[in-house]
């Protein structure tokens, strides 16, 4: 195998790694997970094309990301997505918290936190799980699930919130019994 | 509930895209101010993420039953029990699961679009009353029937629609069939119709128009967001804000009509009326030019970008945003802008040894690009100029305070090469001519948090 061939596995190898990162970053622009998803997929096939112009030593997260914020204001564009001044305003916030915080989980350990979650998932009542796949699954807003589910806004928000936090809970324990 | 609760609460739905203007105008100013809440930002919505992707890979094309308790249907997808695939299998096969999803997910934006389409629909159902006689930079036209135009270029002919211009270098030229011309540049946003009289609709940024006499009766009719203006046949400027419109006559009459009281005035030329709430709108001569300007931060610019007000840790500034332009889509800036002739200012007259000192603050030391548009005295858009290209733009250094210091001198201005196309009907250099506007970027890749707090024009060059 040739040299470009290698660093052409290396670097897409690092960059699926990185996948959900990316997508964190794409949805916290978008605001939509099925975008998000449209998004960073459409960035990995640049990446694959692209990717001898990555310095290899450099990061391949920011990098990646850097090729993901352009999937996301062409397809804010394509699909002439809200660009007011307070949504400009908002992803460029978005933006410099990203460069600051995000990290890029290890291969090993993102396997573990789904593997903690998955086990979470089956531990919390049916209401709040029909709840989260409302909410990822389907997209839907508290007053659409509230409907779905006959609970009031007010019992979807709380439903929301406290199972997340139960699951959040759950996960990190788990995490730190399995290590 | 707790401030911790009610900002997870907020970033939540933020990622579900459900925030308001105003919460998002909020989340954006907590996430520049804090270093803790932007860490909170960034883990939540890594959590959420990865929980959410959890779900979402559970959830596929069934219903709940997917996330029931083991032994109720649970389906472990990827899990090692289930399927044996080596990694790079797995991973060969998702690189061309992803080029065929990604290819089908083109061909389907494409179908789903199909502006010819839609244009060729329009057009039939309604006449064109205009023709693009000019245009640059990022420009998107949406007609009457609510479609969109992607191809815009000279010599296409428009039935009525909104033309806005989405960045500070834009600039668009439209003829009527009646000779009538009218011109916006930068962020503006005009709507314009001809049904046997001309209605137009200036709902923000600047806009000049050279109208041949109108049929009795039926004047050119522009509404800003504070007045309407009625045009027999005339050459003037308006820039419009939400709370002021100005309006410059360089020939003919125009009469004015303040839709907040009803007031109106009749503007000869040469004169000005600034039209604002509870102001007087007697006209006044248009002041004599000047050499010398300083921008005004202290109070909104207008333009394009975020205006902050004055901090105890810093001056007021304009904020650069997010910019992809059209011609170079895989550039992301960070572009603000800032206008300068045309408000209650007197005009601002560029002389050849003039230099331009721009002050302001950036995250990193990176190349600072500088743009300037430029008109006629008679109102008339004579081109755009960089700073910026004629010798290659060292970086500018920042300070500790991460503040950053810029000189640009006149006559290293070129021709910015967006207009070097319509070169012969504009001005080779910019002495001489009026300075509509000026725009400050940087092309780092991600946000370079640049803002500007001070542009000063001096006549002479700084020693």
């Amino acid at each position: 195998m040739g040299d470009h061939e290698n660093k052409k596995d290396r670097v897409m190898h690092a960059a699926f790694g990185c996948r959900t990162e990316l997508l964190t970053y794409a949805r916290s622009l978008l605001g939509n997970f099925a975008a998000a998803e449209d998004a960073v997929q459409e960035a990995m096939i640049v990446v694959m094309n692209k990717y001898d112009q990555f310095q290899e030593g450099t990061s391949i997260l920011a990098w990646c990301r850097s090729i993901v914020r352009l999937e996301v204001l062409r397809a804010k564009r394509r699909y002439q997505q809200d660009m007011s001044l307070a949504q400009r305003l908002l992803d460029d916030a978005v933006d410099v918290a990203f460069d600051e915080f995000q990290i890029n989980r290890k291969h090993d350990e993102s396997t573990s936190r789904r593997d903690a979650i998955r086990h979470c998932l089956k531990k919390i009542t049916d209401r709040g799980r029909a709840v989260l796949k409302s909410r990822f699954t389907d997209e839907l807003g508290y007053e659409q699930i509230g409907d779905q589910l006959d609970m009031t806004v007010e019992a979807v928000r709380k439903a929301l919130f406290r199972t997340k936090k139960q699951l959040h809970s759950c996960v990190e324990s788990r995490l730190r019994v399995t290590s | 509930m707790n401030t911790n609760q009610t900002r997870d609460e907020l970033f939540e739905r933020h990622l579900q895209g459900e925030l308001s203007d105003d919460e998002k105008e909020h989340v954006a100013e907590l996430l520049d101010s804090n270093a803790a809440a932007r860490q909170q930002f960034v883990e939540l919505a890594q959590w959420d993420t990865e929980l959410g992707e959890t779900i979402r890979d559970h959830a596929g094309p069934v219903d709940n039953n997917d996330l029931l308790p083991s032994g109720k249907g649970t389906r472990e997808r990827g899990g090692g029990n289930t399927f044996s695939i080596s990694p790079f299998a797995t991973f060969a096969t998702v690189t061309v699961l992803l080029i065929l999803f990604s290819s089908f997910l083109y061909l389907q934006i494409r179908v789903g679009f199909a502006p010819e389409e839609k244009v060729a629909l329009s057009q039939t159902a309604s006449s064109p009353i205009a023709t693009i006689t000019g245009l640059k930079g990022s420009l998107l036209w949406t007609g009457n029937q609510g479609e969109l135009v992607l191809d815009m270029h000279v010599g296409r002919e428009l039935t009525g629609g909104t033309i806005e211009g989405l960045a500070p270098d834009s600039w668009f030229e439209l003829q009527f069939q009646d000779g009538s011309i009218v011109t916006i540049s930068g962020t503006s946003m005009l709507t314009f119709a001809d049904v046997g009289q001309k209605k137009l609709r200036l709902k923000q940024g600047a806009f000049t128009a050279d109208v041949v006499p109108q049929p009795v009766g039926k004047p050119m009719i522009i509404q800003t967001p504070s007045t309407v203006i009625e045009v027999v046949g005339t050459r003037f400027e308006v820039e419009a804000l939400q709370a002021f419109t100005t309006v410059n006559v360089r020939e003919g009459n125009v009469r004015l009509k303040h839709l907040v009281d009803g007031n109106a005035v009749d503007i000869p030329a040469d004169y000005r009326v600034i039209a604002e709430a509870g102001g007087d709108l007697s006209p006044m001569p248009l002041p004599a030019a000047e050499n010398y300007w300083k921008s005004q931060l202290d109070v909104q610019a207008g333009g394009f970008g975020k205006w902050l007000p004055a901090t105890k840790k810093r001056p007021a500034a304009q904020k650069a945003l997010p910019f992809i332009p059209v011609n170079n889509p895989n550039a992301s800036l960070s572009l603000l802008s800032i206008p300068v002739s045309g408000r209650n200012g007197p005009p601002v007259v560029l002389t050849p040894h003039a230099t331009f000192r721009v002050r302001g603050r950036l995250h990193d030391s990176a190349q600072v690009h500088f743009g300037i548009a430029v008109s006629y005295g008679n109102g008339e858009f004579a081109g755009m100029f960089r700073g910026d290209l004629l010798k290659k733009q060292p970086v500018s250094e920042i300070t500790g305070q991460k503040e950053f210091e810029v000189i640009y001198q006149l006559s290293d201005f070129t021709v910015d090469p967006c207009v070097r196309k319509k070169q012969d009907s504009l001005a080779r250099t910019p002495d001489g001519l009026y300075l509509d506007r000026l725009w400050v970027f940087t092309n780092t890749g991600s946000s370079s948090g640049l803002m500007v707090h001070e542009v000063e024009l001096i006549p002479g060059e700084i020693r």
